[in-house]
């Protein structure tokens, strides 16, 4: 009934995690390589962009179906705290981009000691 | 005639209750979607997505390339039946840590089946398949009556 072709490198589906430490952003970027993906942060916006370069075989290949979608690609996410600039890691394998952003202390909850 | 105050509720109640009842579902596929409920296997969200793919014919074989991304090799099964290549397979959601929350999922989870016709007979003893960057290929070298043959004639 809904089904949808999914070929999303243009395009990089994303999901967006929260748990107390902070957010884990993981977007799909099948056949892109990692020299390919430049991953920023700016005033609590991250930036995810790359460009999905064509594989082999091509030459001498003829292309009976083509769905894959190359090129560019740029997606932006506005974070809903501040987070630790120095502390997020991203981390690519088997075509998913892992990007682990730890809360700022100053945005983790803190319990207030009642006197 | 006398005017009468138009009523949008019974406009509703009007309604044949299978519209209603699809209305239902769509406000519960809504709901699941958007608070990350992946769990109901019954939803049409979840077994539906189709995995893109491209397929290349070269000279001795096809090389049919499908996108999976977070995909297990242990959850992808290749078969060949006759000139019919089937794909089927499941992209499992990762266990969510708890107390936390989904912001947005864009991602799709579930099972998923594709079959291709191959325009030629391939050897189905040396089909070849590996994963890489989340990308699956499938080679299918092409049987030895399907290759292009070269044929030498002489010119008397």
């Amino acid at each position: 009934m809904m089904a949808r072709l999914e070929s999303l490198s243009a395009y990089a589906p994303l999901d967006i995690e929260e748990n107390n430490e902070g957010v884990v952003v993981v977007a799909e970027v099948p056949g892109v390589k990692k020299e390919d993906v430049k991953v920023s942060l700016e005033h609590g916006v991250l930036s995810i962009g790359g460009e999905r370069k064509p594989q082999a075989p091509a030459g001498d290949a003829r292309g009976l179906v083509r769905e894959h979608r190359l090129g560019k690609f740029q997606r932006t996410v506005r974070l809903p705290y501040e987070v630790d600039a120095a502390a997020v890691s991203a981390e690519l394998s088997d075509g998913l981009l892992r990007i682990v952003l730890p809360k700022a202390e100053a945005a983790k909850p803190k319990e207030i000691v009642i006197r | 005639m006398s005017l009468v105050r138009w009523n949008p509720a019974r406009d509703l109640s009007a309604l044949p209750s299978d519209v209603l009842s699809m209305r239902k579902e769509f406000d519960r596929l809504f709901d699941s979607f958007f608070h990350g409920d992946t769990t109901d296997t019954t939803s049409a969200f979840t077994s539906a997505w189709i995995p893109a793919v491209d397929i290349a014919e070269r000279e001795n074989d096809f090389v049919v390339k499908m996108e999976l991304p977070g995909v297990a090799k242990e959850d992808v099964r290749i078969t060949m039946q006759e000139d019919i290549l089937t794909i089927r397979g499941e992209k499992k959601q990762e266990k969510e840590s708890k107390g936390s929350e989904f912001h947005r999922i864009e991602r799709s989870f579930g099972s998923f089946q594709r079959s291709f016709t191959l325009p030629a007979s391939v050897k189905a003893g040396d089909i070849d398949a590996s994963f890489s960057d989340g990308v699956l290929h499938v080679t299918l070298p092409k049987a030895e009556e399907a290759r292009p043959k070269q044929i030498d004639v002489k010119v008397k």
